[in-house]
Parts: structure tokens; sequence; C-alpha cells
């Protein structure tokens, strides 16, 4: 720590000294529709000085004093190069148009050809959105966490599971951001389809490694989703008829180049075609409800040349019900506040808000008996970042973050036949979590680059509400209580807090090759409660409390980067290992739902991770893509659990290979298609059957869990993409996009359980479930107005 | 839940062709383990507890019967011990006289079983249940999501006995004598409902009706009977560990655990056994589908 903070003055102290530099500092925007430019690369020719566009398009370039000349380049974009005559700090925005007009070239990743050798980033993947459009997708819907699931190191439980794993987490410990605004349920109808708009959505980027310091509050990666801002020039209408979805999105100048904005909606139409159908063949479903939908919107506001305002938000629910209802959805809110101070000084201030609620219920046809549920968890939050690019060797970040949670784990109403109620509802849970960071990007030498920085998070788990305390017991027994205590509104009940050191280093060997090393730890004081093979959206949300520990992660990455071809293809090779403390599990028979003492049925354990990451990516050209490989281990080690020995984790994948492949045959059509292989996942299964009152109990003599394999999981999918001729007339742009899901028709088992025979009771037998059990073959219709 | 899960299910079929088919595995054998299975009542009939061992799970056969125990339960309240006779068959019958004193609401019970040098060991106490009050058949047309014949589904009416402590229940029902055994069908609850907060209530609609399993109909003449058995929380969680282990499949199927046991091996730590001891008391009703 102490070596850090030496490092970090002595960066300091050795650019005081510079003098006559001036800086150049401004915003890189789309010519075609104003939206900012992510990750543009800014340097100043024929030298190893540069920068890039942060996640609003600003940079800020420190150069010596005279004539030169800045190079502005974007893979896709025509190269700027603009001459400069440094006398003063300058300010220069700049429009970057487009190669090529018709052909949209596929950018896997949108920067400077070589920038995956120099950057720091490690174990960071990008993924452009024309890229994920035209991939094919299940029943033709595009989909970004689909995408991601593709990306080595990414795995998930089988198709319908919502939420994703990174290099041997849980779904809860991924940050996904949308707007800088926390989501907690990334899913529509389970896991099918994720909750963004790909319409709406213009860059994603997950980080699995290296997390700098600006990133916490999970412990195994960042999924960080911005969304366009609007045309700021003209209308734009996009839509499309498909499978499950259909969507408008419209985007327009509210002030040219000044102000825009967008709004995207999506809504699924099963529910409309089966109707007629249901009420024919099932009378008593004529009521049921089963959809989903979401809104997104956003309006950004140039309002100078120093302040940009945005508004966006995002609203999306999910609607089950046929005599019961079961509705989840986010809800988020975000404002953000661009601020110049001066050339140097880049600060992005936002406050969002978050809730994330679903409700269940049931009632009784012509009585007033109902049961009602609802759950919540609401966050608010202010998050101040700054960017001080003090010179062109130093860029340091800083900032803080508060957010006040408010976890609603069950209201519950039951109405009895006589209307009279009964309240079984759970204390509401308060917390606030809080956080100050810094952060150095420092260029030692031409190859040797070094970023470090240090978190520090802290939570206070408050009242209003019950503290427990409980005897521990034997292990995997649900834990005797020992106290209540009511604690007042606001009043601390438990304090955490833990200083979160980062650091990477990048040595770049030559213009083709670097090495790069990448530590992290994280900490989380939040855990997704749920022992399903799939997570629900019915799953809870706890904080940390007084017996609940905050979940604690470390990690070491290594990674080797290598460019073949003048760029052409892109390979990297990483390792990593991970080590995971106070994992949540939980005893036999755990009462997870409506349990007030649900911290007696929760334990905690140790977890690691470790593997191996190879990756070749063709970036360039008409055919292009990627393949991975991903060899790993996923295990913990829970007193009590599996004889307190390790034991794979439910999303253990030992070997993941992931193929996409894009072929542009010409202005008209596009291939696509894209092949998965995984080891199956662990499962337990009985080794014996035990019977009592009649009924046959499968049962595990050593008590050992996932003890077997599923059989291995792989699919393989293709996509064509049409592209109309485009009517000069009236401006339509439409594309036709067919997909055909799982090709040769393979029957991956998402699970395997064991059950009597139906009809002969006596005999046991294995039984698997896929969820995908058939060819999916799917059309979409786009337009583009 | 049961309900949800189906039309849940019935998404997905209808949308993504889900699938189920039965497929070959090769399991490991486990080392057979003494089952004891002893839900003893205070009806006035034969009460039996059942001893077999485990056997691989794939075995088609019903488990093998333990033969040469020795089974008896004292209650601890009165001091009697009443010993249950081997029938060599994996049954230990105890026959009750009117007369008889075995079961009596609010004693607590010991049971021990002698086997191979082994005493296995467990307590239950018999708490009290309530009455079913009336059973009520409707004609139903059938069809629908559990595609059923067209014929009777029975409800029963009761009222959990109000009062402090929780009330736990198992309602077991029976067609023409036959119970119905599938773990799914196991219908257990708290009070009048799941949880807490329905104490002294009517039995809510889903444990009411849930004495015609969802599927399954009563023909013109058959006979249903319903019999509320007083649980205790422990026997009430194990239950929906049967429950839950013999049903856990699909998208959110949880974790396949072990269920529990209440029955200790006092002898040795070593030897390991499964099984559950439960003394309930019981009332109930029967009625025929017209």
């Amino acid at each position: 720590m102490k070596n850090l903070f030496l490092l970090f003055l002595i960066g300091l102290a050795t650019t005081s000294m510079a003098q006559d530099k001036y800086t150049v500092s401004g915003y890189a925007k789309d010519a075609k529709n104003g939206e900012a430019l992510i990750g543009v690369t800014v340097y100043k020719k024929n030298s190893q000085i540069g920068t890039s566009t942060n996640v609003y398009g600003f940079y800020s370039l420190t150069l010596p004093k005279g004539q030169d000349t800045i190079v502005f380049s974007f893979m896709g974009y025509k190269t700027v190069y603009m001459p400069v005559d440094l006398t003063s700090n300058k300010t220069l925005s700049l429009e970057m148009a487009e190669e090529g007009k018709e052909l949209e070239e596929v950018v896997v990743s949108s920067e400077k050809e070589d920038k995956n050798i120099k950057s720091m980033e490690m174990s960071v993947s990008k993924l452009d959105i024309k890229q994920i459009q035209k991939m094919p997708a299940l029943l033709g819907e595009v989909d970004v966490i689909k995408s991601i699931q593709l990306l080595p190191g990414v795995t998930t439980v089988g198709e319908g599971a919502s939420g994703f794993n990174v290099r041997g987490g849980n779904i809860d410990q991924n940050l996904v951001l949308m707007d800088e605004a926390p989501v907690y349920n990334s899913s529509h109808l389970f896991g099918f389809f994720s909750i963004f708009n790909p319409d709406a959505v213009k860059d994603v980027k997950l980080i699995k490694g290296g997390i700098p310091s600006q990133y916490g509050g999970r412990a195994s990666s960042v999924l960080d989703i911005r969304m366009k801002e609007g045309n700021s020039k003209k209308l734009e209408v996009n839509g499309g008829l498909g499978t499950i979805f259909s969507r408008l999105s419209i985007e327009a100048p509210l002030l040219k180049d000044k102000a825009s904005f967008i709004i995207a909606g999506r809504r699924s139409y099963i529910d409309v075609l089966a109707k007629p159908l249901l009420a024919k063949q099932q009378p008593n479903l004529k009521d049921a409800k089963f959809y989903f939908y979401d809104l997104t919107a956003k309006f950004n506001w140039r309002v100078n040349d120093k302040n940009t305002v945005f508004a966006s938000g995002y609203l999306g629910r999910d609607v089950f019900g046929a005599g019961f209802k079961f509705n989840w959805g986010n809800t988020t809110a975000t404002l953000r506040w661009n601020h110049i101070f001066n050339s140097k000084l880049f600060m992005n201030l936002t406050t969002f808000y978050s809730n994330y609620k679903y409700e269940l219920g049931f009632k009784d046809e012509g009585s007033s008996q109902k049961f009602d549920w609802t759950s919540n968890i609401i966050n608010y939050s202010l998050k101040p970042d700054f960017t001080y690019y003090l010179n062109s060797k130093n860029t340091i970040k800083f900032g803080a973050q508060g957010i006040l949670y408010t976890f609603k784990p069950g209201q519950a109403i039951i109405t009895a036949q006589d209307g009279s109620e009964s309240n079984i509802s759970l204390d509401n849970q308060y917390g606030v979590e809080y956080a100050g960071y810094i952060d150095n990007e420092q260029k030692l030498t031409n190859r040797f680059t070094l970023q470090y920085g240090i978190r520090w998070s802290f939570f206070n788990y408050l009242g209003k509400g019950t503290k427990y305390t409980y005897r521990d017991t034997i292990p995997n027994e649900s834990k005797p209580l020992d106290g209540e205590e009511k604690i007042a509104a606001g009043k601390n009940i438990k304090t955490y807090n833990n200083p979160e050191p980062r650091l990477a280093v990048n040595y770049t060997i030559n213009d083709k090759s670097s090495v790069k090393l990448g530590y992290n730890r994280m900490s989380q004081y939040l855990h997704i409660v749920s022992n399903t093979a799939a997570s629900t959206p019915l799953d809870i949300y706890t904080p940390v409390t007084n017996n609940i520990k905050p979940l604690i992660s470390d990690q070491v990455t290594l990674g080797y980067f290598r460019n073949f071809k003048e760029n052409m293809f892109e390979t990297s090779a990483e390792v990593y290992y991970k080590d995971l403390q106070n994992q949540l599990d939980y005893v036999d028979n755990a009462n997870l739902l409506l349990n007030k003492y649900l911290e007696a049925d929760l334990i905690q354990g140790k977890g690691r991770a470790y593997g191996l990451e190879l990756y070749v990516k063709k970036a360039k050209g008409k055919l292009n893509g990627w393949v991975s490989y991903t060899l790993s281990k996923t295990e913990r080690q829970v007193r009590g659990i599996s004889n307190s020995e390790w034991f794979l984790s439910k999303y253990d994948r030992t070997h993941n290979i992931n193929t996409v492949l894009i072929y542009d045959l010409s202005k008209r059509w596009s291939f696509s298609a894209n092949f998965v292989y995984q080891t199956g996942t662990p499962a337990t299964f009985p080794t014996a059957k035990v019977e009592v009152q009649g009924y046959v109990i499968p049962y595990n003599t050593d008590n050992k869990r996932n003890n077997y394999r599923n059989t291995p999981y792989h699919r393989a999918d293709i996509g064509i993409t049409y592209n109309f001729k485009k009517n000069d007339k009236r401006r339509y742009k439409q594309t036709i996009a067919i997909s055909v899901y799982n090709v040769y028709n393979r029957r991956n088992a998402f699970s395997i359980y064991f059950r009597n025979n139906p009809d002969y009771p006596v005999n046991t037998e294995a039984v698997r479930y896929s969820v995908v059990g058939s060819i999916i073959p799917a059309i979409t219709y786009n337009f583009k107005y | 839940m049961q309900t949800i899960k189906l039309y849940i299910l019935l998404f997905f079929a209808v949308a993504l062709a889900s699938c189920e088919d039965v497929i070959q595995v090769k399991l490991d054998k486990g080392e057979p383990m003494v089952t004891i299975d002893a839900f003893v009542n205070d009806m006035r009939s034969t009460q039996k507890v059942r001893l077999t061992y485990t056997d691989d799970y794939f075995s088609q056969k019903p488990n093998y019967p333990v033969t040469g125990a020795s089974v008896s339960i004292k209650d601890l309240t009165s001091g009697i011990t009443y010993t249950f006779t081997d029938n060599n068959d994996g049954n230990y019958t105890y026959s009750l006289t009117p007369a008889d004193t075995l079961g009596k609401v609010g004693h607590n019970y010991e049971l021990t079983v002698i086997h191979q040098g082994y005493t296995y060991r467990s307590t239950s106490r018999m708490n009290r249940t309530t009455k079913v009050d009336s059973l009520v058949a409707t004609y139903k047309e059938g069809g629908g999501l559990s595609n059923a014949q067209p014929g009777y589904k029975f409800a029963f009416l009761g009222f959990d006995i109000p009062g402090d402590t929780v009330d736990y229940y198992w309602i077991k029902s029976y067609r023409n004598g036959v119970f119905f055994n599938k773990g799914g069908e196991i219908n257990i609850c708290a009070d009048a409902a799941y949880g807490n907060g329905a104490d002294g209530f009517p039995f809510i609609t889903p444990i009411a009706e849930g004495i015609t399993p969802f599927g399954e109909i009563f023909k013109l003449n058959d006979v249903c009977r319903v019999e509320i058995h007083s649980i205790n929380l422990e026997t009430f969680n194990f239950l929906t560990q049967v429950q839950t282990q013999t049903t856990n499949s699909g998208l959110f199927a949880t974790s396949p655990e072990n269920v529990k046991t209440n029955i200790k091996n006092i002898t040795s730590d070593k030897v390991k056994v499964v099984g559950w001891f439960c003394m309930s008391a019981v009332g109930y009703k029967q009625a025929i589908a017209q």
C-alpha cells in the first residue's frame, strides 16, 4: 500500500516539472448521428503520446508547445489528421465519418487497431452492437446478454437461466450497469431474453479482471452498458417485427447538435396471438396474461462547451397471470452532468434511482381469499467521478459513491374468506454503501505502463429493523435463535469496510505484442439468496448483516497479447486465479421465502476459481469473428456441505469453446454462424433409493454434492441477414434476418432428475430435461428510417 | 406454487419445445443403509413400523426388508412399552384392542429399534389434531391444463385449532382405500396455510382442494377418505424435503440434498440410518362421490 502511494507521489513529482506544455481537449462524435464516440484513440503523430476518448466521448491530451498533428483513429471510421499550433490550451471537438458508405464494416473492436496491445485493459471484451445484431439469435431476438455468453470465461448453467457466470463468480457478482445505474435482474422471461433493447444500446463492455478502482460493489465482473444518446442530426426511426418482440425506437434532435432524445420500446406479443386459441381450447385460461415489455428513454442536452446533461430512464416488466399473478421488473432513472472544469479536469456526476420489484399473488375465484406478496430493492445513489489529465504520462481518476439501499424482502398479506387480513410481512432492511477511490495510469517508459489505485468501501447495516443473533450449531443445520433486538430507524447495526487495492501493468514488448498483469480485490455487500439451478425472478437479495459477511474476491490475471498480419488477427492468452470468501450457501431444506429467520439458514464458505483463456479474433475483412477456448475449474468449500470437502460449483465447466463467424458476402447479404461446446454442469445424482411411507426418495449415501456431470452442452446456430435495396424516394432501410437456433437439433440436458415412472411407480428412471428440445427457426423484419 | 410451475412449463413447452425424455445414466452403488419408516397414529387399527435396506437407485424392485429386528415404542409419559411383532417381511406390527392405550395426545413417545447389535432411537410427541367437518364433491367437465377425465373433485372443509402454538398437519387422502402416494401429492400445512398467519382459519383453497391431486378425479360411487394427521415442525420439514426431492425437476430445481432423519444410531456413529419417526393424532371422514 505504502509503495503504491509513493509511486503515486513520484508520478506527480516527475510531471510537475514539465513546462511549456499545452492541453488539447474536446469531444469526438459520429458525423452521421452526433453520438459520442467511445474509445477513439487520440495521439500525437509519430509518437507514443496519446489517450482515448472516455465513455462520454471526451479526451484531453497535453503536448509540448509548437506545431503538431493530432491523429484521431477509430476503427470503421476515417482517420482524422488535425494540425494544431499549440500556443495555449485548445478545445478541439470533431465529428468523424464512417468508412465505406453502404457496407457497414463489422467492427469487433472499434478502436485503434493495436489498442488491445497498448491499452491497460486486460480481460476486457467489447462488443459492437452492429456485430451483435448480425449474430444468430434465439428466436431471432438480438440479445446483449446472450452475446456476452459467447465470450471466453463466461458461462451459464443453461438456456433459460438468467444472468451469467464470469470466471467462477455467481450471477449476483456481476455489476450490470445501464448508463451507470445497476440492474438487478437483466432478464425477461426468466433468462431467455435480456432487458436491453438492442435499438437503444450503443456500447457493451465486459470487464472480467484487472478491474479499475472506479468500479466496485460486486465481486466478479462489470458489464458496462451505454445507451445511445439519440440522433442529434435528424429524425431516425428503427423498428422491427420479431418472433417474440415487436420493437420501435424514435430518436431525434430537439436542438440540432445540442439536444436530442431517444425513446425505445418493445413488447412481446405471444399472448395476443395465443388469445383466440386459448379461448377456444382452454377456456379457463382465457384470462391468462403473459407478456413482457420495456421502455428506454434518454435525453441529452449540451448546454455549452463545458456542460452536458443527460437524463435516462428504463422501465421493464414481465407479467404472468391466470388466477395468480407473477410479475417482475426493473425501473431505473439516471441523471448525469458532465462538466469540464478546465481542459484537464473532467467530471461526471451521476445520480440514480433503481427499483427492482417482484410480486406474487393468488386469488380464489368466487371468494375473497387471496394472497399478495411484493418485494423490492430500492437504491438511491450519488456518484461524482473525476478524471484529471495531469500530463501525457499520468491520468488520474478519483471519485466517490454513496448508495442508499432499501430492501423489502417481502410484504405479504393473506386475506381470509371473511375478509380478515393477516399480515405476514418481513421487516424492511436498510443499508448505506459508500466508497472513495483514486487511481493513476502512469506511463513509466514507452514500453511500461502502470495503473494503480485503491478503492475503500464501507457498508452500514442500519435500522429500522430487528437484529437477530444466532448460536452456532451442527454444520448444515438451521442455527438456533439466541435473541432478537429491535433497532431504531437510522441506528447502526453493523459496519464493514474493505480497502480494495487494484493494479494493472502493461509491458509492451513491441508493436505487436505485450504482457499484462492485473490484480484486483473487490467486495460486495449484498447477496442473492437462491438455491435453485437457475435463478428465479423471485429470488430475494439480502444485504450483509451482523450475521452475513460481505463477499470478498481477490483475482490475479496474467496475459500475453499478440497481433498478427498487421493487426488482422488479435490473439491473447490469459490465466487467472480467483479466491472468494464468504460465498453464500444454504443449509439442507432451507426456507428462503418469507422467513424472518432467513439468516439462520444461510452459511458462508470459500470459493476458488482458476483457468486459462485463449482467444483469437479476426477483426477485419469480409470474414470476421472469433474463436475462444477456456479451460477452468470453479470450486467451493462450505462447512457441513459435501462432507466439508471442496466440491464443484454448479456453473463449473471444464472446457468451453465458442466460435462466432460472420461473413459479409455483399452489401445485401451477410451470413453468420456460431458453435458452442461446454462440459456439462456438475450435478448431484443418487446412489440409492429410500422408501418411506410409500414414497421412493433418491438418496446419496456418500453425501457428496455435485458428484456427477450432466452430458456436454453443444449447439450450433446460423443466421442470414438480407438488406433490401434502399429506396431512394422513401429513404427506408429494410432488413430481414433469418436465424436457425440449434441447427442439428441437439437435446442439451439442462438437468437430469430422477423419478418413479408415472405409469409403473415401482420403476425408477432418469429423466433428461431439455429447455430447448428442437430446432428453432425464426424470422425478423427490421426497418430503419 | 405447483400451479405456477405448471403454467410456466406450459409456456416453455409451447414457445421453445422444451422436452423431457428418459435416458440411461450409470450410477454408483451406495452401501445399503437401514431405513426405519415409523409413522404411528392413534387410530384403532394395526400400527406398523417398516424396516428396509436402501437399494441401488435403479433397482426395479421394492427395497429389501430388514428382518429379525426388535421394535418397540415406549410411552414416556405413562411408562408403558408397546412391543411390535416381526412379520418377517420388513413390517413390524402392533394390533390394537379397543381398550389399548397407544396414542395419547400430549404424550411423548420413544422408538427403539435393535438390529444386529445396533440400537436406533428417536422420540416424538403426539400433537393435537383437528377434525374434517365435511367433504364436498363437485362434478368437473375435465380437460384444462391437467387434461383430466370428467369426474368428481373432492374438497374438504375444516378449521385449524386456534391457539398460540402453530399446528402442523399432514392431510392424507385416499381413493377407494388407495393412498395418493406421489411425492408431488403431499399435502401439508402450518395452521390453515403454508406459513404463519392463518391461525384458526378454515383451510385455504389449495389445501382443501389438494385432497384431489392435480389431474386426478373420483368416478361416480368412488370413496374419498381424508385424514388429518397432526405432525410437528420437524416432520413438516421432512415431508417438505420428501416433496422437493421427489419432484425436483426443471429450470428451478434446487440442489439435490439427502432427506434428514430424526433417528439416531446410539451404539455407533459410523453406521448411519435413514428414516423418520412421528406420532400423529388423526381426524378423518369419508364420502361417496355422487
